[in-house]
């Protein structure tokens, strides 16, 4: 039996894999994070809806291009192994150019949207 | 679920995932359960059930092709060798726009120049009747039955021109395979 896709969702998540590199270099930007935290801030107030299957990925993609690194740490709450992010200095150079080319798209994108409501 | 029977359970999607992940080297396969279990664990840890941890995570080969598909395309590229980019591009192929376009677009210039070194290497064993035959009503490029109803275009022009035409085509598979490779890389 074929898989249905509502077409929502399916743009919806694509948008959210797109946007979740920059959540991710933004949250690391602050200090460094394991996975599921990383999950849990995307999720929690910004909302993105990643799936729990989807950020690790992205993640040893990041460090494999050379814009995080990780360590793992062994002193942690309840003793198991953890592995933390942090953002590299090429990382920090990359979130910028991101950041600056989110905030163009969604100007330009509001500039659309507002001039819709009033033709 | 009883506690043994949640670990059972996490212990076969992880199992699954090892498997999956095999084409990995061993220190990233290590690396990827270690901390896919940790993650698991913390979830089951702050309350959630097992069922509905493992059903977060996605298809334990679904969810080892998206670190299989990533390493193969770094490799390649790090390889810049043109067998290995074209196998990462049919690696990174299924569901992706990008990689599935580049692979028709090299397949066309490589059945453009192979199509040419073919009717050269034809052209050494019958030069009377092999070239790009030009006539009033017909223009190919191929054996003709009659020469005298065509012009023959290129000559020995045939060798060399094949010979551009395959480096060109290996040039451009070279090419086009890394930036499409870097572009699926870099388009998380």
């Amino acid at each position: 039996m074929a898989t249905q896709i509502d077409p929502r969702e399916s743009r919806q998540t694509q948008l959210n894999k797109g946007i979740a590199e920059l959540a991710i270099l933004l949250l690391l930007k602050k200090r460094a994070h394991y996975g599921l935290e990383l999950l849990e801030h995307m999720n929690g107030k910004a909302g993105l809806e990643i799936a729990d299957g989807t950020i690790y990925p992205l993640l040893h993609r990041l460090e494999r291009a050379g814009r995080i690194l990780a360590e793992w740490q062994t002193n942690t709450p309840n003793g198991r192994p953890r592995k933390y992010y942090a953002l590299t200095s090429e990382g920090d150079v990359h979130c910028t150019d991101l950041l600056n080319a989110w905030r163009r798209l969604s100007s330009g994108v509001n500039h659309l949207a507002d001039g819709e409501k009033n033709d | 679920m009883t506690e043994k029977e949640n670990n059972h359970a996490v212990s076969i999607y992880l199992r699954r995932c090892r498997w999956a992940l095999s084409a990995l080297p061993a220190h990233d396969i290590d690396e990827i359960i270690e901390e896919t279990r940790s993650h698991i664990l913390d979830r089951i840890d702050a309350g959630a059930s097992v069922t509905d941890v493992l059903s977060k995570m996605e298809r334990a080969e679904d969810y080892a092709s998206q670190f299989i598909k990533e390493h193969t395309a770094a490799s390649a590229i790090s390889s810049r060798r043109a067998d290995a980019l074209v196998s990462a591009l049919v690696t990174n192929a299924t569901g992706n726009v990008l990689a599935t376009a580049t692979l028709v677009g090299l397949f066309v210039v490589w059945a453009f120049a192979l199509l040419f070194v073919a009717v050269a290497v034809m052209k050494l064993f019958n030069p009377a009747t092999v070239g790009l035959w030009s006539g009033s009503d017909v223009f190919f490029l191929g054996v003709i039955d009659d020469p005298a109803t065509a012009n023959e275009l290129l000559g020995v022009w045939i060798f060399p021109i094949s010979f551009g035409l395959f480096a060109a085509a290996w040039l451009v598979t070279r090419r086009a395979a890394m930036w499409a490779l870097h572009r699926l890389i870099g388009a998380v």
